[in-house]
C-alpha cells in the first residue's frame, strides 16, 4: 500500500529534481519479515511503514539510494552507525553516520527527511557564515539529539 | 537545523528521535514536551529554535562543560 499520495509523490519528486545535485544514501536498519510470526520483544510496528515510505522517497530520483539492512544479521554496521534501535536510518553521502532519524519520518517531520536529502545531497550550505565559523572551530563532535513526535 | 549543520560538518552527530515510537527512549529524557534538543547527553531546552537560536545554545552547552572535558 503506498503511503504517499500522487499529489505529495509529485511535490517530492520535483523539489528533488530542482534541489539535490549529488547522489545520496538513505539507509535503513530494520528486521527481516518473521512472515506473520510475533515474537514477544521483537514487534516492530512501524518498522514495515518506515521501509515503505523510505522506498516510495527513494523512488522520486534516480540520485537517492536506498538501502536495507537488518539490524541483526547487520549487527557490526549497526553498531559502527550507532544505530541500536529500529526503525532507524541514515542520510549520507559516503560512509558517514552522523545524520540518524530513529522512527518513522511521518506527518510535519517528513520536511526533515526531505531537508535531510537536499543538505547532503546539495553539498551547499544554507547555514550562515557566522555558524560556519563556529562549526569550523570544533574540534570534538558535538551531539545534537533532538525529540519530536509526528503531529 | 541540526542536521542542516551535521550536513556541514562530520563534527556535529544529529539525532532525531520519534519518542511515541520510543518512548523508553523519551522516558530516559525525561521528555516532556517537544521538540526537546539534547546537547552532549547534558545540555537541553524544548521548543523549537532556528539557526541562531541553536547556534546560541550550542555556544552555550560547550560553555557550560567542565574545562578539559573538551
Amino acid at each position: 500500500m503506498q503511503i504517499l499520495n500522487d499529489s505529495d509523490r509529485e511535490l517530492v519528486r520535483e523539489r528533488f529534481q530542482n534541489e539535490l545535485v549529488n547522489e545520496v544514501k538513505l539507509t535503513l536498519f530494520t528486521q527481516n519479515d518473521l512472515g506473520g510470526l510475533v515474537i514477544p520483544g521483537r514487534e516492530c510496528e512501524t518498522c514495515a511503514p518506515t521501509e515503505q515510505l523510505l522506498k516510495e522517497v527513494s523512488e522520486t530520483s534516480d540520485l537517492i539510494h536506498f538501502k536495507r539492512l537488518d539490524i541483526k544479521n547487520d549487527a557490526e554496521e549497526a553498531t559502527r552507525c550507532g544505530i541500536s534501535r529500529i526503525p532507524s536510518f541514515l542520510v549520507s553521502r559516503a560512509e558517514e553516520t552522523n545524520i540518524r532519524y530513529l522512527g518513522i519520518p511521518a506527518g510535519t517531520e517528513f520536511p526533515v527527511l526531505m531537508e535531510a536529502l537536499v543538505n547532503v545531497s546539495s553539498g551547499e550550505s544554507k547555514l550562515a557564515e557566522e555558524t560556519k565559523t563556529f562549526l569550523e572551530t570544533l574540534t570534538d563532535e558535538i551531539l545534537i539529539k533532538t525529540f519530536v513526535t509526528p503531529n | 537545523m541540526a542536521h542542516a549543520m551535521a550536513a556541514f560538518t562530520e563534527k556535529v552527530v544529529a539525532e532525531v528521535i520519534e519518542v511515541q515510537e520510543f518512548p523508553d527512549i523519551g522516558n530516559s529524557y525525561q521528555v516532556k514536551g517537544v521538540p526537546l534538543t539534547v546537547i552532549n547527553e547534558k545540555y537541553s531546552f524544548t521548543g523549537a529554535a532556528n539557526e541562531q537560536m541553536l547556534l546560541e545554545h550550542l555556544k552555550n552547552a560547550l560553555s557550560e562543560l567542565p574545562e578539559g572535558e573538551y
